[in-house]
């Protein structure tokens, strides 16, 4: 390739980087979060239902029987039963849906005991809308669309996504020693030449997962703001339900209005013993007690990859077969469909998967830093710099404060939800996350700016985050009463494990920039030019 | 597909044979390339992908394989420089 | 800024080319491209909207990338108008 053309590729990849870079961060930060969202972080953020409950089939179904018949016969048409500390809800939740009307009854169960717990009526949308959330639900919908909705939200992570595919692809080309730069990590030399190495390793490794999760998030991001209503646009008229209809492979039956009992305990134990490895998440009867009624039971985690739905035969409860989301559909694009959501979430291999989706969503976050502090570095130490050196000192505050203050923002709401969960505040509980976390992150980007020195900035970002995170498992006995010894010794994985990797997140985080701050404060005055990277294209 | 303690042992297999491929290549980079190397990191990368797959199935045993590598890759890209220097 | 001036000429037309027309232009591509492709109905439309993807990638560092910013902007406008076309002619 002509070296005009690579430095036209430098200069875009370092131009795309910078623009993005902060966003790029705070998603991917806020993505690796998410991953252990639901229901790891959930379940730890519900006391009430760490101890882990198992359903009985036979007793789901004379439930469901039994509140069935309280209820307005049109609301029978879909019943959606959300299993505990699955996904979305942590007790036991059964939706009953009216379509023609568009109304909705949420029942909610004790997980253990399953008595009823609350219900609310209301629009299907309404009552989703309102549903407590705890922190696990604030950050999942943070990554999701950055709180902003749809479509201004969607639309930025959607595009988020394209972005950072034109940086996986301009970084491609620009870095032609690959193979070289897989093991180059010059620890010993200047901070850029460290900084250049490690921003390099990061992306060659990690260029499959990051284009991978480019391509998903961004199709996540733009699918109903941009690329459903395109599509449906000449095939379906723009009628866009259609289109979704289209893709559907849950098909509500024909009604037979003749009453045969429809069987769930069956269904439900088969499901339980079909593949041990899926866990299940959600039932769905589409016409409860008519001799058509249809049984749908899906899960995540088997051999497939993508998620998995069992059907049903609802008046004999005999299966009838298995499929993915959209795998009855022909053609490729199904498929590609199908393993869209378990490779962007990471859902498919239980928790050994879900590290490495964390762990490698980490260094997605850390390439577009590593990359703005290379570009910073650089442009600092040049005697022929763009910008003055104010404004790099400026914006290096403000990738300091934006970028540590949502690692610090993220670390208070932990403490923040037990307080909550103690407490019963006055306010809604995403409000009272709004505030905490919003307002942790602007006072990090005011401390950014008010301290003259960034490195002692950067320290006191660091090093609160690390407070913050070495007293969650304190505080967690204080509130609930639950130490690690205990949820280990009752098997209350999800919490013991959270609280101990929050302590050594804290404890890491202290050490990790001790042997920083030690290595800035070695750094030799000269500079090293033998590796010319962003910054100077 | 198999009882936990096998699934267990077969990861923990998967992750030693990469750990070995990235290891072997992480000597090759070092210092003199040698064809040895290469050949033993093929063969480790391919057992660990076996290894995977009779934990997860074929896709999915790629998919971890895929993704495992990349993240020892680094793990040890950053670790052996640092450690050493 | 001065960098970039030596580096890309009509560096505003480029913008608008990489961050606007190609948005447009792979949008309108989307319901275009379903009504000539040889498939079946899903990948008709399932397929175009992953193209989406990389096609928009690809116009973005083309804006940028070719010598003359007329190019980018002359193959994008030439597809946002036929695959507009095929769509109302498809409508209609």
């Amino acid at each position: 390739m002509k070296s005009f053309t690579i430095k036209k590729l430098y200069t875009l990849h370092s131009w795309v980087g910078i623009v993005t870079g902060i966003l790029l961060f705070v998603i991917a930060f806020t993505g690796a979060v998410s991953v252990f969202g639901r229901p790891e972080i959930k379940v730890w953020a519900n006391p009430e239902v760490r101890q882990a409950a198992e359903i009985k089939p036979q007793s789901l179904e004379q439930l469901i029987v039994q509140h069935v018949s309280d209820i307005p016969e049109s609301f029978r048409e879909e019943i959606n039963i959300f299993l505990p500390r699955a996904r979305t809800f942590t007790n036991l939740t059964v939706v009953f849906e009216d379509h023609d009307n568009g109304q909705a009854i949420v029942k909610t169960f004790h997980n253990q005991s399953l008595q009823l717990l609350s219900t609310r009526t209301g629009s299907v949308r309404e009552l989703f809308e309102t549903r407590e959330t705890d922190i696990a639900d604030f950050i999942v919908d943070f990554h999701a669309d950055l709180h902003l909705g749809s479509p201004l939200g969607l639309l930025l992570t959607g595009l988020l996504g394209l972005t950072l595919t034109v940086s996986i692809i301009t970084g491609f080309f620009i870095h032609r020693k690959k193979l070289r730069n897989l093991f180059t990590f010059r620890w010993k030399k200047s901070f850029d030449v460290s900084l250049a190495d490690f921003h390099k390793v990061l992306g060659v490794w990690g260029l499959l997962f990051n284009g991978v999760i480019a391509f998903t998030g961004a199709f996540l991001g733009l699918a109903t703001v941009i690329l459903i209503p395109a599509a449906a646009f000449v095939t379906f008229n723009g009628d866009q339900e259609k289109l979704v209809e289209m893709f559907v492979t849950t098909p509500e039956p024909i009604m037979a209005n003749e009453f045969a009992s429809t069987k769930v305990a069956k269904p439900l134990a088969h499901a339980q013993s079909y593949d041990e490895d899926m866990r299940l998440e959600l039932i769905s009867i589409y016409g409860f007690e008519d001799k058509n009624a249809k049984v749908y039971i899906s899960g995540v985690g088997s051999d497939k990859v993508s998620a998995q739905t069992l059907s049903y035969e609802g008046s004999s409860g005999n299966f009838t077969e298995a499929f993915g989301r959209f795998g009855k559909l022909e053609g490729v694009s199904p498929v590609i469909l199908d393993l869209m959501f378990p490779l962007h979430f990471g859902n498919f291999g239980g928790p050994l998967v879900k590290l490495i989706w964390t762990l490698l969503g980490l260094t997605t976050a850390l390439l577009p830093i590593s990359g703005m502090m290379l570009w910073l570095h650089r442009g600092e130490k040049s005697s022929t710099s763009n910008f003055s050196a104010s404004t790099y000192s400026n914006v290096k505050r403000l990738v300091i404060g934006a970028c540590g203050g949502v690692v610090f923002a993220t670390a208070v709401l932990f403490p923040a939800q037990l307080v909550a969960w103690s407490t019963t505040p006055q306010l809604s509980s995403s409000v009272l996350f709004g505030i905490i976390f919003f307002g942790s992150w602007l006072l990090s980007i005011v401390l950014a700016f008010c301290i003259k020195n960034t490195g002692l900035s950067s320290k006191l970002m660091a090093y609160s985050t690390a407070v913050t995170l070495l007293c969650v498992p304190f505080l967690n006995v204080l509130t609930t009463g639950d130490d690690i010894f205990s949820l280990f010794l009752l098997k209350q994985w999800e919490t013991a494990i959270t609280d101990l990797t929050l302590f050594t997140l804290g404890v890491l985080i202290i050490f990790t920039t001790k042997r920083v701050s030690n290595k800035s404060s070695l750094e030799p005055v000269g500079n090293d030019n033998s590796d010319k990277g962003i910054g100077n294209a | 597909m198999l009882d936990n303690m096998t699934d267990s042992m077969t990861i923990v297999a998967a992750i030693i044979m990469q750990c070995v491929a990235i290891w072997v290549l992480v000597k090759n980079s070092q210092a003199q390339r040698s064809k040895l190397r290469w050949v033993i990191a093929i063969i480790a990368t391919v057992l660990s992908f076996l290894f995977f797959s009779l934990t997860y199935g074929i896709l999915a045993g790629a998919v971890i394989a895929i993704s495992m590598l990349s993240l020892l890759g680094i793990a040890f890209s950053l670790l052996s420089n640092s450690l050493s220097a | 800024m001065s960098s970039r001036r030596t580096t890309f000429n009509h560096i505003k037309m480029r913008h608008f080319a990489a961050c606007l027309i190609s948005l447009v232009t792979v949008t309108v591509m989307i319901p275009g491209m379903s009504t000539y492709l040889p498939l079946s109905t899903p990948d008709k439309i399932g397929l175009p909207i992953f193209l989406f993807l990389f096609l928009w990638a690809v116009f973005f560092i083309y804006s940028y990338l070719a010598k003359n910013v007329w190019h980018p902007l002359l193959v994008m406008s030439l597809l946002l108008v036929s695959h507009l076309t095929l769509s109302i002619l498809a409508l209609q």
